[in-house]
């Protein structure tokens, strides 16, 4: 529990998208939890970075772009949005190449705020 | 305290290294399903291993591996289902990697 | 103590839905009680009133029913995810114009809003995941 009395829900987001429904369903959890005015954490975890590429274009294989609703979530509440440090690491990327601003989280910071959540939620 | 519920075999090994780097000192593994092939003794365990070595507790569902055969080695804890909600209330979350 | 389940994992297809269901009867064995248990993704594909087990399989739609009907436990399917997979009401089938529905009469469909108020009133929320 936070200090404000509200749960500390942790979705942790570990898969790229389209390959399966996680991602898309995944963020369907998220946004469901914005209503509950909670404390709502993400983060975005191995491959699960690739949710926020900056270029996604599912048109070439005809599947709905749901990763756009990834960068609405601060419009719903959803603020506090990072990604692990070592997953960008390992992909060459930063950031900056992310679709939304986020920050990057070492392997101590993300354990933390997983030995501190109410409950977590992996997708 | 976080229990790690881990339930995919060795092909996943990147998963079982993400899931074994977020596990702190004072979490624990529990292995079901598929999982459960991790407990056997194995070439290339170095993963299972380092976690014993750092004092993680690594436990094996036993209905998991009695259906698969196999025999868990002695630094694995086996647990039944009942002993799988003991660790649930010992831990006062969980997360589950798949 | 009070525990959500919650099932990513159809039957036929993963282990998932199996190991909640035993997992489950542990949780009751043990004395707790169980708020919820939430199906999402292929999970509701539990909820499916039309799968055919071949004779000498476990059935676990039937193994969720008479859990259901033995401890009153509240069995959710996610609505969203149901419908896609068409697991539908006779509402839906007839809003959809489908031939026929099949959710099974143990389960309920609703948001995923279910999910977020288990979490909310749960001391425990443990996860079968698949896929």
């Amino acid at each position: 529990m936070s200090e404000t009395g509200k749960k500390r829900l942790l979705y942790l987001i570990t898969r790229p998208p389209f390959g399966d429904a996680y991602g898309a369903e995944g963020l369907d959890a998220v946004l469901a939890a914005a209503v509950f005015d909670q404390d709502v954490e993400v983060i975005f975890l191995e491959e699960g970075v690739f949710q926020l590429s900056k270029n996604i274009d599912p048109a070439p294989i005809a599947m709905k772009n749901h990763a756009k609703g990834f960068k609405a979530l601060p419009i719903y509440g959803v603020e506090k949005i990072f990604v692990s440090m070592e997953a960008l690491d390992k992909f060459a990327l930063s950031t900056d190449d992310l679709s939304m601003p986020v920050e990057a989280l070492e392997i101590d910071a993300i354990k933390e705020k997983m030995a501190t959540a109410d409950h977590i939620f992996s997708f | 305290m976080v229990l790690h519920i881990f339930n995919k075999g060795i092909r996943h090994r990147e998963l079982l290294k993400t899931c074994a780097e977020l596990i702190g000192p004072d979490d624990s593994l529990l292995l079901i399903e598929d999982g459960v092939i991790w407990a056997k003794e194995h070439k290339e365990n170095a993963l299972i291993q380092g976690l014993l070595d750092a004092g993680v507790q690594v436990h094996a569902l036993q209905e998991d591996l009695t259906a698969r055969g196999i025999t868990a080695a002695d630094a694995i804890a086996t647990a039944d289902y009942a002993q799988f909600v003991e660790l649930t209330e010992r831990h006062p979350r969980s997360v589950s990697w798949f | 103590m009070k525990y959500t389940i919650v099932v990513y994992g159809a039957p036929f297809s993963s282990q998932a839905p199996y190991s909640a269901c035993q997992f489950a009867k542990a949780v009751l064995a043990r004395g707790h009680s169980i708020y919820r248990i939430f199906f999402y993704h292929d999970g509701v594909l539990n909820a499916s009133s039309l799968s055919i087990a071949p004779q000498d399989d476990a059935y676990l739609p039937a193994e969720w029913a008479t859990l259901k009907r033995e401890h009153n436990l509240d069995l959710v399917a996610c609505i969203g995810a149901s419908v896609k997979r068409g697991v539908i009401t006779p509402s839906e089938a007839e809003r959809y114009q489908r031939s026929g529905d099949s959710l099974q009469s143990e389960f309920e469909l609703s948001g995923l809003g279910q999910l977020v108020d288990a979490a909310l009133y749960s001391d425990r929320v443990i996860t079968f995941g698949a896929g």
